[in-house]
């Protein structure tokens, strides 16, 4: 029954508010922008079916909100995360200046066995704006940044005019891949919330 | 239950999904551990939904939803049941097999079954989950005869009510000492039911219209109606937050409604700063937008807004009124960046809402956000412009009186930061009006401030006064003499530092007057005219100094500031006015305080010998009124208590016999009186230079009885005394031949030689250098030097 089984691949997307988060992968998934600002609450996903190189796999994408204030419940869903990405306004410094929270904070929360190989890929997003004369954050920075964290995959996007979107996600859903494939060799499925749980034999088998 | 999948037992794959949803029914965890939970059933539950999709296209082509629909029905419990229905439900509908709009229907009814609060929430916020995507939105696959965007907007509408209700409900259950846990885990729960709104903003069928005609009014009536201080406050940033500008630009007046109507223990301050923040930076997208506020009133209808949450609200902090108008007046600032009018608005407004509560509670908290809100203002670069704020004075005076004045300071603070002139006696009147506490006493202002606080204060507004002025003489006249107006009632203790400055304002005046042609340049009574004001005479200016310096005098507190004051406008009165009379009335003050004033004799020294240098320089007296000032001067040096004093002043005395030839300089017609002749009286000066002589022997001898020979003063007084008889003679005044000169110099040489003096090291410099001097001026001087031996 191999057909069948599916590879689900769940991806993160970080970053401070309006940096584009949810245009990123509204553009991704429905090919769709809007220019108007509306603050995510909480946090979700879409999913989608990519193919990478001769395998469908579907790309769990959670989105989720930048203002604190809509993170109430805390980032339980960051567990078994495949794939990290940050994102950035690379027409706000402090945008940029907070990829490195973020990267820390997901770190932490998500626990990843390897933390120094665990996927990130950083987006700087909004490359369109005002053809890039009000950017501050120039494309070296970002790719030192990036090399400094031990070689993250750099892209530079636009959600608006769909710049690089496609490529950065298919780069997302490779590594999300590997880091998966590489995981599944030793990690067993643990459902230790208590103790009544489904008995261990037949709920972890795949 | 993967295993169970594979082998297409869907039962079995069911019975022990519902066993392990079974654990969700769990009531011990907080929200976040439930979240952690609930994030492994979701993950499970994902497997469940892929196979049943499997099986649905494998098996029973056409009735298998509708059957699994049935088949989960019976799980026994109603939690699992409920879960398992969404799934179902969801894949249902994603396979066309039913409509859209029933099932979420069926759904979002059924959910009614689970009423404890944190079950209830997660369930329905799963509901939300598996239905994203699957609703009958505008444009969707499952749009037409699965239902519309009205449809999809009650679904999410109904859902987010019902949670609220049950997050609502959450607050009263439990024990009243359970309360702040309680609090805590609500807070923790906001986001899922906050999510609903995003599910519904994203919705591509949502338009202004609906949102205007269902949406907002649906929202904000639960919000209003639910009666919670949280749930208020987080809702309201959700909708501010979640949906779009031009949501908000079109339903401003329903929006700013809900807020009086909100609870007492909601921040309504922080809400309608966020939502200020918004609509700020919408406004900074584009030109249309500031065009649509203003088609609107916008500013006005936040402004009202914000003065009726304070009306209704008699109960709410001094520091969060205050709040609220300072994000208006930010807002006003960002968007309307010129126009000073509106941030005045706002300061009446204030006003108006902090005047009727009286004193605060949290006065500290207010006062800080008063003079925050004051401060705005002040951070434009035309910090001047803030005068023209009406209001800001009342505003003010709503302050405590020590931060009252701790505002005044920080307003001359920054006025003297920039380049800023106060050139409009309107204009200076509220200047003086902005900074009151500094001018004059207000009672409690002054607690704590000791003398060097006061010093400071007060040097700053005189700094501030050298800033009032005008180019066109009649108007910088008419500015000192409004300013003179104001501080004049300042009280003793202000005079001294404030009346200076205007003085001698006034006096740079009479020297524009005097360079501009008696002061009817044709540039300046041109401009004067148009403005109908007149430039001064420079008479009338020394009239309005001398009127100052009397009143400082009369003050009493610093004579000797008032002498020096007399002494200046004697100088300018003599030297750039050439007006005699004046000058000489300046004088007679200046003797006349002298004699009155001055405290003691180290003053009366130091006063003496300004007025002996003023006098000097001045050469506008004909010779019997100068005399009759020369006589008094001289008087006066005799007079001194102690004998070095009378031998220093009557040295200095010699000086007015002897008047330097005046710098050649251009003529001007000043329309005054020509300079006199420089008087020339060797006569008089060799008097005075054998007085200092015998007045130092005097002194000498004086000590010599006091038994106290170690003192080196009367030596120093012969070395002084060398010094002016070689001024003179190198001068080439007769009297003075060179074995005068001679003799003393020996006579200096025997008082240098005692071992006093070549003990004093200072002393004994001065006479090297008198010497070196001497030896200077006989290397270059004539054959009169020849004589001299050194
Ligand atoms: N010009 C331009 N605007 C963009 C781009 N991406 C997003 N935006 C705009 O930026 C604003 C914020 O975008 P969102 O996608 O909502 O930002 P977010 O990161 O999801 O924000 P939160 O949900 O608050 O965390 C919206 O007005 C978007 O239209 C882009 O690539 N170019
Ligand atoms: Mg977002």
């Amino acid at each position: 029954m191999a057909s069948r089984k599916r590879t689900l691949l769940k991806v993160i997307i970080l970053g401070d508010s309006g940096v584009g988060k949810t245009s990123l992968m509204n553009q991704y998934v429905n090919k769709k922008f809007s220019s108007q600002y509306k603050a995510t609450i909480g946090a979700d996903f879409l999913t989608k079916e990519v193919q990478v190189d001769d395998r469908l796999v579907t790309m769990q994408i959670w989105d989720t909100a930048g203002q604190e204030r809509f993170q109430s419940l805390g980032v339980a869903f960051y567990r078994g995360a495949d794939c990290c990405v940050l994102v950035y306004d690379v027409n706000v410094q402090k945008t940029f200046e907070n990829l490195d929270n973020w990267r820390d904070e997901f770190l932490i929360q998500a626990s990843p066995n390897d933390p120094d190989t665990f996927p990130f890929v950083v987006l700087g997003n909004k490359v369109d704006v005002d053809e890039g004369r009000s950017r501050v954050v120039t494309e070296k920075k970002a790719k030192q940044w990036c090399t400094a964290k031990g070689g993250i995959p750099y892209f530079e996007t636009s959600a608006k005019d769909d710049v690089n979107v496609d490529s950065a996600f298919q780069c997302i859903a490779r590594n999300a891949l590997k880091n998966e494939t590489e995981e599944e060799q030793y990690i067993p499925d643990t459902v230790d919330m208590n103790a009544q749980a489904v008995p261990k034999g037949r709920s972890s088998c795949c | 239950m993967k295993r169970a999948l594979d082998d297409d037992n869907l039962r079995e794959a069911l019975r022990y999904s519902a066993a392990m949803l079974g654990e969700l029914r769990t009531s011990l965890l907080t929200p976040q551990k439930y979240f952690e939970l609930y994030m492994q059933a979701f993950d499970e539950l994902r497997h469940l939904e892929a196979c049943a999709a499997y099986f649905a296209e494998e098996h029973n082509k056409g009735r298998s939803y509708a059957d699994l629909y049935e088949l989960v029905q019976h799980a026994g419990n109603v939690l699992p049941r409920l879960y398992l229905l969404c799934t179902v439900g969801s894949c249902f509908i994603r396979a066309k097999e039913a409509h859209a709009k029933d099932i979420l229907r069926d759904l979002v009814e059924m959910c009614k079954g689970v009423q404890h609060p944190t079950r209830g929430l997660f369930l329905r916020s799963y509901l939300c989950q598996v239905s994203r995507g699957l609703l009958p939105d505008t444009g969707s696959e499952y749009e037409g005869e699965g239902g519309r965007i009205s449809d999809a907007l009650e679904f999410l509408l109904l859902n987010f009510t019902e949670m609220n209700k049950l997050w609502v409900r959450m607050q009263h259950q439990g024990s009243p000492k359970d309360r702040e846990r309680r609090e805590k885990e609500r807070q923790q729960l906001a986001d899922l039911v906050g999510k609903n709104l995003t599910y519904m903003s994203q919705l591509e069928g949502l338009d202004v219209r609906l949102y205007q005609d269902v949406v907002q009014p649906r929202m904000m009536e639960q919000v209003v109606s639910c009666r919670d201080d949280i749930a208020q406050q987080y809702l309201m940033q959700c909708v501010i937050q979640g949906f779009p500008d031009e949501c908000h630009l079109r339903t401003l007046p329903a929006l700013l409604a809900a807020l009086p109507e909100l609870q007492a223990g909601v921040r309504v301050h922080l809400v309608l700063a966020s939502l200020l923040d918004r609509l700020a930076r919408y406004a900074a997208t584009d030109a249309s937008v500031v065009a649509a506020l203003d088609s609107c009133d916008a500013f006005g209808q936040l402004l009202g807004a914000a003065g009726k949450v304070a009306a209704q609200h008699a109960e709410m902090a001094g520091g969060d009124v205050a709040a609220m108008f300072i994000a208006l007046a930010q807002f006003a600032a960002a968007v309307y960046p010129g126009q000073l009018g509106l941030v005045d608005r706002v300061l009446v407004a204030c006003h108006e809402a902090l005047g009727e509560r009286g004193g605060t509670a949290d006065r500290t908290r207010a006062e800080k956000q008063l003079i925050a809100l004051l401060a705005l203002p002040l951070a434009r670069p035309d910090a001047v412009a803030v005068l023209g704020l009406s209001a800001y004075p009342r505003v003010m005076a709503l302050l405590a009186p020590t931060s009252r004045k701790e505002m005044a300071a920080k307003i001359v603070a920054t006025l003297l930061e920039g380049d800023t002139e106060v050139g409009e006696p309107a204009q200076v009147e509220k200047l003086f009006d902005f900074i009151a506490p500094l001018i004059a006493d207000i009672p409690g202002a002054d607690a704590g401030q000791d003398e060097e606080d006061f010093e400071e204060e007060q040097g700053a507004v005189a700094r501030l006064i050298h800033r009032l002025r005008s180019p066109l003489p009649g108007r910088h006249f008419a500015v000192l003499k409004a300013a003179r107006a104001r501080l004049g009632g300042g009280g003793a203790r202000r005079l001294r530092f404030v009346l200076p400055p205007i003085a001698f304002q006034a006096l740079g005046l009479v020297r524009q007057l005097a360079e501009g042609g008696a002061g009817r340049g044709p540039s300046s009574s041109a401009a004067a005219v148009e403005d109908g004001e007149d430039a001064p005479t420079a008479e009338a200016v020394l009239q309005f100094v001398h009127g100052v310096a009397v009143q400082l005098a009369e003050a009493g507190d610093k004579p000797e500031v008032a002498l020096q004051l007399f002494l200046a406008g004697a100088q300018s009165a003599s030297e750039v006015a050439r007006l005699e009379l004046i000058a000489y009335e300046f004088f007679e003050q200046a003797f006349l305080l002298y004699e009155e004033a001055i405290p003691d004799s180290a003053a009366e020294r130091t006063a003496l010998a300004s007025i002996v240098g003023a006098l000097q320089r001045c050469t506008v007296f004909p010779p019997e009124p100068r005399a009759a000032l020369v006589h008094k001067a001289t008087g006066y040096s005799a007079k001194l208590l102690r004998k070095p004093d009378q031998c220093r002043a009557v040295l200095a005395c010699s000086r007015l016999f002897w008047q330097a030839t005046p710098e050649p300089s251009p003529p001007q017609d000043v329309g005054g009186a020509a300079p006199q002749p420089p008087v020339r009286d060797g006569e008089r000066v060799l008097v005075c230079l054998k007085r200092a002589l015998k007045t130092a022997h005097a002194a000498q001898q004086q000590l010599a009885a006091a038994l106290r020979g170690a003192n080196t003063a009367p030596a120093s007084l012969f070395v002084e005394i060398l010094n002016h008889y070689l001024f003179y003679f190198d001068q080439g005044m007769p009297g003075i031949t060179p074995s005068v000169l001679q003799n003393l110099l020996e006579l200096v040489a025997n008082e240098m030689a005692t071992e006093p003096c070549q003990a004093d090291a200072a002393l004994v410099a001065f006479h090297a250098n008198t010497l070196k001097h001497l030896a200077a001026l006989k290397a270059k001087g004539g054959p009169r030097y020849d004589a001299i031996q050194l």
